[in-house]
Parts: C-alpha cells; sequence; structure tokens
C-alpha cells in the first residue's frame, strides 16, 4: 500500500453512484455496498454480517443472507467483490456462519491485523482476550448477567471465522488490515474507487492497551457469599468468637459478642453497610474486554467518484482521538456524505467533536441498532439529535425513511436503502466551477488555521452553558 | 501463717497516692508491611500514641475497632491493651497469625496519625456527630479481597480486606499464602487519611471536578508516604544504601510492596516518584488514583529539591568540595545527619499540607486550589524560605500542568491567597472567644474526654450565618440563597518569629438555586451544584482571606454573575470529559432497576455512575480507563 497525503486531486463529471443497503438484523451491522456507473459492471462489497444473541430482529439472519445472496447474483453466480469484517464481535460476524456463503465468489476479504493467523503476538492476544471472555461469562453467569452478556459478545465464534479466513467460493485473497495514518488503496475492479484506511493502528501503545493483565486481576478477586463461610479461618478456630450449641459451637452473633465484650454501638445502617463488596468488578473487565475488541475495528473511508462513506465499525474513543487529532484524516472526515453510525449509536461510538464539528450540515447517517431493555443509553438521545438535526438525515431501522428519492425501505422492512448520486443541473444544485467545486465549494484541504482545539473543555463547557 | 482478716473487719486506711495517669501509651507494629520488614530484617518498631483508657476492641475515645469478618460471618476475639500482660510489653508482638495483634496496630497507626494531624491542625480532632462525636469504626478484617476503602456511610468506617497471594506470581511471598491488608501501614494511613479528609472536607465526597476524588486519593498517598520519613531507622537505613539520592527507588518512597507483589503486580502498588512531567498527561488522566499519582509526584518533586538544598553544606563538608562522595559505605555520622535534614524537611512539607487544609475551599477544589492554600500556609508558619520549598512546589505543580486560576504570576505572593476584600470583623466575643476557648482547652491530654469540654458555639454559628448572609455577595455567594455554616474553629500554632498564632477558619457552603438544579439533573446527570466560601481571620476577628467558590448561575437568570457562569461552565465540561471517557457508562443499570435514567433518558446518571466509577476511597483501582 502506498502511503500518500489525503488530497483532492479533483474528480471530473463522474457519473459513479453508491448504494448502501442496511440490513434490519437487530442490534448488529450489516450492509451491502453497491458501486456503479451505468452501463458497467457493479462492484460490490459487503460490511459485516451479525447480530447480538440477545438483540434479534424480526428477521432472522438467513432471511438476510439469502437476501444479499440473491441481491449479488450475476449471471447465475452470487459474488462480491470485498468483504470486510471490521472487528470480531459476535454482532459483526455471526452471519457468516450460514452454510450459503459456500457458494458466494469473494474476491477479496478484509480482516483486522489482530486475526492474522501468521502473527505470534495477534495469535497471543487472541487467546487471552478469549479466555478473558469465558471466564467473564461463565462465572458471572449467575450473579452478573450484565457483565456476562459483554462477554459473550465477545467469545470467538469459530465457524464464522473459519468462513472469513478460508471459506467462500473462489480464492479470496486475505488482508488483515492495520494503519497507523490515513492509507489510500486503489480498488482495481472499481474505476475511480479507492478506500482510505484509517485505523485500527498496530503500535506498541495499543498492542499495551489490549494486554488484560490489569482487567484479569479482577477476575482473580473470589466471589464473597456463602462459598466463603466454609472455607478455615485464616487464623485458626482458637481465636473465633464462638458460642457452645449443645454438643458443637457455632460463630457468635452480634448481641452475643456485645454481652460478653463491650457495646460496639455501631448503628444498623452501618452494621447492614458491612455486607462484603461482590467480588471484582466484573462490569468493568466487561467493558474494558468490549472495548479492546471494538477498538479494532477497521475504520476506512470508501470514495468513489464524488461520494464518501465512512465505515468506522464500533472504534471508541482511543481510536477516534488518534484519527481526528491528524489533519490529512481530518480533512476527509469533513467531506463524508454518508456515515455508518460507529457502535450502534453509544456516546462511545461517535465523539461529540466529530458529529458536532467535522461533518457535513447535509450528512446522511446509517445507525443499525435495536433499543435493548438493559442499555437505555443505547442510542444516545444527543447524537441521535445531533446527526437527525437541521439538514442532516438519520436513518434508523425502526422509523420509515423521509420521503426523499434518494431513500427507500423493503415492504417487510428486511433494509433500508440509500442511493447516492453525483450532483447534477437538473437537481438545482449549485455547481461552482472548478475541479473541486462538485462538493459545493467546499475546500478538501486541511485548514492551516485551525488549530485542534476543539475537544478543549472550555468549549465543551461553553456548548453546555448555553444549552441554558 | 496468720489467717486472713474477715472482709467487715478489714480497717478503713487513708487514701494514698494513685499512680500517676500515663502520658503515652507504646505499642508494637510493622514499620513496613511483613514482607518488607522480612526482607530487610527489620521486624518490629515501638511507637507510642496518646494514652486513653482502652476497652477490648481496642475501643477508644476516637477509635473504634471491630473485628468483624463479613465475608466468614465471625468475629474475631478481640483484644484488650489494658491487660496488665500486654501494658509491660509494649503489647502484642507482631504476629500475622493472631488477629489481635492486627487490632492492636490498626488502632496504633491510626491513634498516631490522628495526633499528626492534630499538631498539623492545630486543635482537637473530633469526628462528626453526637456531642464529641462518634468514632470511627475499624475493621481489620473486614472481607475477603485484595483492596481496602474507607465508607463514608453513617459516621464513617475504614474496612481492610485480606485475601490470598496469586499463586502465579505471588512475588516474595509464598503461592497461596494469607495477605492481610490491615498490616500494611501505608494502606491503614491511606485509609484513615480518606476518613479525615472527609470530616475536615465533607463535600469533597461530591465530584464536580476531575480534580475531586484525584485530591482524595494523592492526599492519602502523601500522608502515608512522609510517615515513612518519621522513621529514624528506615530513613537511615535508606539513606545508606542510596548513597543520599532519595529519588532511588527504596521502600521509602514507595507505597504497599508486599500488596502490590502478592496481587500479580510485581512491583509497590503506587510510588512517590511519578512518569517525567509532562502537562498532557494531566489533561488526558482523569481516573483519581492516576491523577493523584500526579499530584503525590509534583508535592514530592519539591520535598526532594528541599531536601537537597538541605543537604548540600553536608555533602560540601563530606566531599570537602569536590561534589563527589567516597565509594563504600558513607561515614555513620554523615548519615545521621542527612536524616536528620531529611526528616525535618519531611516534617514541614508534610505540615504545610495539613495546614493547607485551613485555606482549602468547602467545595470543588482542585489542584491549583491546594498549591495555594499550601504556599500561602507555609508563608504564614516560615517567613524566609532558604531552602526554596515554595518556590519548588510551585514549579513541580507548573511542570505537570497545574495553573491556579486567577493568579498573575508564579512568585510566592502572587500564588498565595490574597488579602480579603473589605470586610468587617468578626464579632470578639461571639465568635472570637468561645472558639478559641474551645480549642485551647479541648487539645487532647491524656485521658480527656471530649463530652465535658464542648461549651455551646451554638451563638457564634448564629452570628456567622447572619454575617454570611449580610456579605454574600463580597464572599461570591448568593445573598438570596440559603448559606450553610458548614464548620467553624479556631487553629493553635507556632506561626513566624516563634510567636504563637491564632486563626479563626469558617466554612460557607451555598447549594445552587434549586431551579438550576432541576435543570442540571438532566442535563448535567445529577451532579450537585454548590457554591462555598473559606474565611480565615485572625485573634482579632480581622479578616484575612476568603477563599470563594461562587455559586454556579445560569447565564440568563437575574442573579447571574461572571464568576457563577463560568462555574457551571466548569461543571459542564468536567461531565462531558467523564462521560467520554466513561469505560462501563453505557453498559450501567441504574441504581433503582427498571427506572429511567435521568429524564427523557437523555443521559446516565452522571452523579451515580461518578460514584460508581471514581469509587472514592478504594486503594486500588479499577480496570484501566
Amino acid at each position: 500500500m502506498v502511503k500518500l497525503l489525503v488530497d483532492d486531486a479533483g474528480h471530473t463529471g463522474d457519473h459513479a453512484t453508491v448504494t448502501v443497503r442496511m440490513y434490519t438484523v437487530g442490534f448488529g451491522d450489516c450492509f451491502l455496498v453497491t458501486a456503479g456507473r451505468p452501463g458497467e459492471q457493479p462492484w460490490r462489497m459487503l460490511v459485516d454480517c451479525g447480530v447480538h444473541f440477545k438483540g434479534r430482529s424480526a428477521h432472522p439472519l438467513s432471511s438476510v443472507v439469502a437476501d444479499i445472496v440473491s441481491e449479488v447474483t450475476v449471471d447465475g453466480t452470487p459474488r462480491i467483490d470485498l468483504v470486510v469484517a471490521t472487528h470480531r464481535h459476535q454482532d459483526h460476524i455471526s452471519g457468516f456462519t450460514d452454510p450459503l456463503w459456500d457458494t458466494v465468489e469473494v474476491a477479496d476479504v478484509w480482516l483486522p491485523w489482530c486475526e492474522d493467523p501468521a502473527d505470534p503476538v495477534s495469535q497471543r492476544l487472541r487467546t487471552r482476550l478469549d479466555a478473558m471472555a469465558r471466564t467473564l461469562a461463565l462465572r458471572f453467569a449467575a450473579s452478573d448477567p450484565d457483565s456476562a452478556q459483554l462477554a459473550l459478545n465477545s467469545l470467538t465464534n469459530e465457524k464464522a471465522m473459519t468462513t472469513l479466513r478460508q471459506g467462500f467460493a473462489g480464492k479470496a485473497t486475505r488482508t488483515y488490515v492495520s494503519a497507523d495514518r490515513p492509507v489510500r488503496t486503489e480498488l482495481p475492479g472499481l474505476r475511480g474507487g479507492r478506500i482510505y484506511v484509517l485505523g485500527p493502528t498496530r503500535d506498541e501503545a495499543a498492542i499495551r492497551r489490549m494486554e488484560p493483565t490489569k482487567a484479569e486481576r479482577w477476575l482473580t478477586t473470589e466471589e464473597a457469599g456463602s462459598v466463603l463461610r466454609s472455607e478455615p479461618s485464616p487464623f485458626g478456630d482458637a481465636y473465633e468468637v464462638r458460642v457452645r450449641d449443645g454438643a458443637t459451637s457455632r460463630a457468635a452473633t452480634r448481641a452475643e459478642y456485645e454481652a460478653v465484650f463491650t457495646d460496639l454501638s455501631v448503628s444498623e445502617k452501618l452494621w447492614a453497610s458491612f455486607t462484603p463488596p461482590v467480588g471484582g468488578d466484573a462490569l468493568v473487565a466487561a467493558s474494558w474486554l468490549d472495548r479492546a475488541l471494538n477498538n479494532t475495528s477497521i475504520v476506512f473511508v470508501l470514495e468513489v467518484g464524488d461520494q464518501r462513506l465512512l465505515f468506522p465499525g464500533d472504534a471508541q474513543w482511543g481510536v477516534w482521538e488518534s484519527i481526528l487529532t491528524n489533519p490529512d484524516a481530518r480533512a476527509l472526515l469533513a467531506g463524508v456524505d454518508l456515515y455508518k453510525v460507529g457502535h450502534h449509536g453509544s456516546h462511545n461510538g461517535t465523539p461529540r467533536s466529530l458529529a458536532g464539528e467535522v461533518f457535513d450540515e447535509s450528512l446522511v447517517s446509517l445507525m443499525s441498532f435495536q433499543e435493548m431493555a438493559d442499555w437505555k443509553a443505547i442510542p444516545q438521545e444527543d447524537l441521535v439529535e445531533s446527526l437527525a438535526g437541521a439538514a442532516r438525515t438519520l436513518l434508523r431501522p425502526d422509523e420509515e425513511p423521509p420521503p426523499d428519492a434518494r431513500f427507500s425501505r423493503h415492504p417487510e422492512g428486511l433494509w433500508t436503502e440509500v442511493v447516492l448520486r453525483p450532483p447534477t443541473a437538473a437537481d438545482g444544485a449549485v455547481v461552482i466551477g472548478g475541479p473541486a467545486g462538485h462538493r459545493g465549494g467546499r475546500t478538501q484541504h486541511p485548514d492551516p488555521g485551525h488549530p485542534d482545539e476543539d475537544d478543549s473543555p472550555a468549549a465543551r463547557g461553553a456548548r453546555i452553558s448555553h444549552a441554558f | 501463717m496468720p489467717e486472713p482478716l474477715p472482709p467487715a473487719l478489714a480497717p478503713l486506711l487513708e487514701p494514698l497516692p494513685v499512680y500517676p495517669t500515663p502520658e503515652r501509651r507504646a505499642l508494637k507494629i510493622y514499620a513496613v508491611d511483613p514482607m518488607v520488614s522480612r526482607l530487610s530484617g527489620n521486624e518490629t518498631v515501638s511507637i507510642t500514641v496518646p494514652y486513653e483508657k482502652l476497652d477490648p476492641g481496642p475501643t477508644g475515645n476516637l477509635i473504634r475497632v471491630v473485628d468483624h469478618d463479613a465475608s466468614r460471618g465471625v468475629f474475631y476475639a478481640p483484644v484488650d491493651l489494658d491487660d496488665p500482660v500486654l501494658l509491660a510489653n509494649d503489647g502484642l508482638s507482631p504476629s500475622e497469625g493472631d488477629p489481635r495483634f492486627h487490632q492492636q496496630m490498626v488502632y496504633a497507626v491510626t491513634s498516631s496519625l490522628l495526633e499528626s494531624f492534630e499538631h498539623g491542625l492545630g486543635y482537637r480532632f473530633r469526628w462528626r456527630g453526637r456531642s464529641g462525636g462518634s468514632p470511627l469504626v475499624v475493621l481489620p478484617h473486614a472481607f475477603r479481597g485484595e483492596n481496602a476503602f474507607y465508607d463514608p456511610t453513617d459516621h464513617g468506617s475504614v474496612r481492610f480486606g485480606y485475601f490470598r497471594t496469586n499463586p502465579q506470581d505471588p512475588g516474595r511471598n509464598l503461592p497461596g499464602q494469607y495477605v492481610f491488608s490491615c498490616l500494611s501501614p501505608d494502606i491503614i494511613v491511606h485509609e484513615t487519611a480518606h476518613a479525615i479528609v472527609d470530616r475536615l472536607r465533607p463535600h469533597y465526597k461530591e465530584a464536580s471536578n476531575v480534580d475531586v476524588y484525584a485530591f482524595h486519593e494523592g492526599f492519602a498517598d502523601i500522608v502515608a508516604l512522609f510517615q515513612h520519613f518519621a522513621m529514624p531507622e528506615l530513613l537511615s537505613r535508606y539513606i545508606q544504601f542510596t548513597r543520599t539520592d532519595l529519588t532511588a527507588r527504596t521502600p521509602l518512597v514507595e507505597l504497599a510492596q508486599q500488596f502490590g507483589e502478592s496481587t500479580g503486580r510485581g512491583r509497590a502498588l503506587r510510588t512517590a516518584l511519578g512518569d517525567e512531567p509532562d502537562p498532557a498527561a494531566l489533561t488526558q488522566t482523569i481516573e483519581p488514583h492516576a491523577r493523584g499519582s500526579i499530584f503525590v509526584a509534583a508535592v514530592f518533586d519539591a520535598f526532594f529539591t528541599s531536601y537537597q538544598a538541605a543537604i548540600a553544606d553536608l555533602l560540601r563538608m563530606a566531599t570537602s568540595g569536590t561534589g563527589v562522595l567516597a565509594a563504600g559505605a558513607l561515614q555513620t555520622d554523615l548519615v545521621g545527619r542527612v536524616a536528620g535534614e531529611a526528616r525535618s524537611v519531611s516534617q514541614r512539607v508534610l505540615a504545610m499540607c495539613i495546614r493547607a487544609f485551613q485555606y482549602l475551599p468547602p467545595v470543588d477544589v482542585t489542584f491549583g486550589d491546594f498549591l495555594r492554600s499550601a504556599v500561602t500556609a507555609d508563608r504564614d508558619a516560615i517567613i524566609t524560605d532558604d531552602l526554596g520549598m515554595r518556590s519548588a512546589l510551585v514549579e513541580a505543580f507548573r511542570k505537570r500542568g497545574v495553573h491556579p486560576e486567577g493568579v498573575s504570576g508564579l512568585a510566592d505572593e502572587a500564588v498565595a491567597w490574597p488579602a480579603a476584600p473589605d470586610l468587617p470583623p468578626l464579632d470578639s466575643v461571639k465568635v472570637v472567644q468561645p472558639l478559641v476557648y474551645d480549642t485551647a482547652l479541648g487539645y487532647r491530654v491524656a485521658g480527656a474526654s471530649s463530652d465535658h469540654l464542648e461549651p455551646s458555639l451554638k451563638p457564634a454559628v448564629r452570628w456567622l450565618s447572619d454575617y454570611a448572609k449580610q456579605h454574600a455577595r463580597a464572599l461570591g455567594l448568593q445573598p438570596d440563597l440559603r448559606i450553610n455554616v458548614a464548620g467553624c474553629h479556631a487553629a493553635l500554632g507556632m506561626g513566624a518569629r516563634g510567636l504563637h498564632r491564632v486563626n479563626i477558619v469558617c466554612q460557607l457552603v451555598q447549594p445552587a438555586s434549586p431551579d438550576l438544579q432541576k435543570l442540571a439533573d438532566v442535563a448535567l446527570g445529577g451532579v450537585t451544584l454548590k457554591g462555598g466560601a473559606t474565611i480565615v481571620a485572625d485573634a482579632d476577628g480581622q479578616v484575612l482571606h476568603v477563599i470563594s467558590k461562587p455559586t454556579p448561575t445560569a447565564a440568563g437568570s437575574p442573579q447571574a454573575t461572571a464568576a457563577g457562569i463560568a462555574r457551571l461552565a466548569a461543571v459542564g465540561s468536567f461531565v462531558d470529559a467523564f462521560d467520554t471517557l466513561d469505560l462501563p457508562g453505557p453498559w450501567r443499570r441504574p441504581k433503582g432497576a427498571g427506572e429511567p435514567w435521568g429524564s427523557a433518558g437523555s443521559r446516565n446518571d452522571i452523579a451515580e455512575r461518578v460514584a460508581a466509577g471514581l469509587t472514592l476511597g478504594r486503594l486500588d483501582t479499577g480496570v484501566g480507563w
């Protein structure tokens, strides 16, 4: 891959059309991208196919896969040019267990760098993270279902991974993607098409952050409760205050202790608070695991002609921070026309500055999610408002899209679709002359006089006070 | 042998002199935790604490040790430190296997710490609560777990956990051996310091900015670390070992080493030595223990600088001006003198940190506030700063990105709190005299119980309340809202030139307007908005300083002030930063399961998430941020 600075070389009169179909899988992602020009073979890309086991929609994955396969069939053979599995969470890959995939000819499969079977570093990390997921899921299945649920999403799906690494028909090439700064790849199968890969990084710091040492410590902490009452005393029985009870002895109660020794003068409230803390912080450990895997997401911008589409997988703040501090990446993101909302609309997945300042006013967003009883903060209200407000459009699987020639929905709600076409004079769009003009005059070059201070506390604080 | 007389015929003796009540009680403890003690051959140390009559437990005036193990549901035998056998022998000998020694050690270290604070603060320590206050409840074996924490519920309790070492990586312990967090003086001091800070500033439990919890953690670590320098054997040993370079990694500057190694970290839990000072680190670190470590590193940086200035002449003499110490062991006399200097510099730094509390605002503390308070406290006690400690402190904080607000420069005078605006003096008869009397009488003397020493301070509180309402604007508060007198006391101490210094300190707290709080509950997820002011006056009642945190106001409201709007904005940006970095945020269920978060599900209840995520007083942190 050649590393080039991002620039807008000026696209002239390109009539490429890009269609993005968001499948209503539930709490998960499945996007089919079709790019084409009149008279040419359409180019197809599939980004993720999976659903969280607890967040299935009314449309089973099997019907989704069947629809994809029929959609991509040309002359009797189903063909996909590029399959991207952004990261290994179940809600992004569980659909790849479907046997239908064996019939689909795929040219290229992209996986994040940590899936590379030949890389010992990735291998070791995967093993440890997997072990952690298993421990969390098993150990806390009964006592802490939230953590267990989160952890189950991170368990390895062997069948799906096998399909991605070795399956599909045809001789697909596998690429294990990483990028420490924006990297531009031309797409051979698509004239005038390219992908800018913005992440995941593979630097030392990223690998260190994925080491689960700290999180593992929290799993060795034992649980409180009846299990421990039967354990031997750390001091031997002689030091315990015990009361004779017939032929045996038992531990003294508070009243008995006070009768013999001294009044404790401890209020009922305080006494009740002495119950031991629940072992470890499983939810924090599970959230850590979730984030570690989310941050291995492939973050990329697909550029076809004048259309730019951003697919960030489930990348969270740490990844976004390094992307947003790169002026080339920022410039790239400013020109995005379509945004696949990261991490199902959680506040983790889309930084405030991205939605508020970087993105364009006429942005179209696709948010694939389903309301989950336990996770009320997904999608986050502020984010939804920001992406749906003013001249922007937010397409959700649970709502009819606004009346617009670009948007359509399957009659039974199996998918929602967006068609992006270059503006023509017939659309009434203002076209300012010059090669960069097709974007309505927006400058694509990094703005030199624009220091990266959008995330400073003062700026953010100012926004809050304005709300009042 | 003559037969004993029956009781009725026993003679009535004139009373003979009784034994004088002792002033101090000696008790044995581990100087460092059991692992380091064993490895360094430094098994036992005897410390002395103020004498008081003790019931089994030990149960005393300020401290009540309750050895109840909630994980196993049992009590362990309480120790009776007034038993003649124990009195004769400085208490029980150190033993990991006898829980009564653990109770003794916890009592001794806690009592010693309270005494240090009293010396530093200049008045008798009392817990809050019914007359005289309720003693702090301490549970040396509260639960099975790799942690220890201070729980502010009710009157406050400190709980120590115990656990078995990590079988794969036990450090320099046996795999699977029991480790008791109550046997580490570092951990006892750290958690008790939380209790003390909570007593002095109860509103520091409310995280209204990113520094509040970090200050709690950092301060507790500072106190724990400086206690090391109070032990002469430890100090001499490591000065010899490091050849006077105290910035080397030794148990002197490390915290809870056994705890750290036995939980698989391979090193001490925390250290006074931070990373290279980097202002960027401060903006990116919001986890309280990590952020507190930056605070600790800054204070220690100042200590090391002053220490080096203090021993400069000794080293010049020892090296005849070359600056290069001879190879091999250092001369004993030199080590002794250097240790003495280290001890006195550390005492001055610790006293400065403790005395700084007088000048801290009652709410919303920041590192900048602490810096200004510490410099002011030191200036009051020591006029000429020949060790350059104050400038070292300011520089150490500056290097780490702490810039106090509203200062015009970094010289001492600029950083110290300014002179108060023109305010009438506090009433001498109604306020100053009763407070000074209360402190002077109540100073903790041998065997004194607190009950009969407290004259009624109610008239003073009432007077101060009226005064605050009258001069609310000058204090940065709103005249139309309620103002609480959160505390008032007189602090006695030694000032400059060996003269006594008397300061009257009064803390005022004002909750923001209920309408604003309602708005904040939605937009800011329930963070409580408060303003406050600390008034420091001298013996004449003349107001010396007013340290004010203006009550937050909304931009449009009629009572809005520029300072109030700025404070609201600052809270907003804290909520934003926390929101972005809060790891388990979207996954946490609200406490009242089934209830919606915030209003219209707009944002998680941040007050709850802050409390859950930044667990105050927990010794060990959660998983990485």
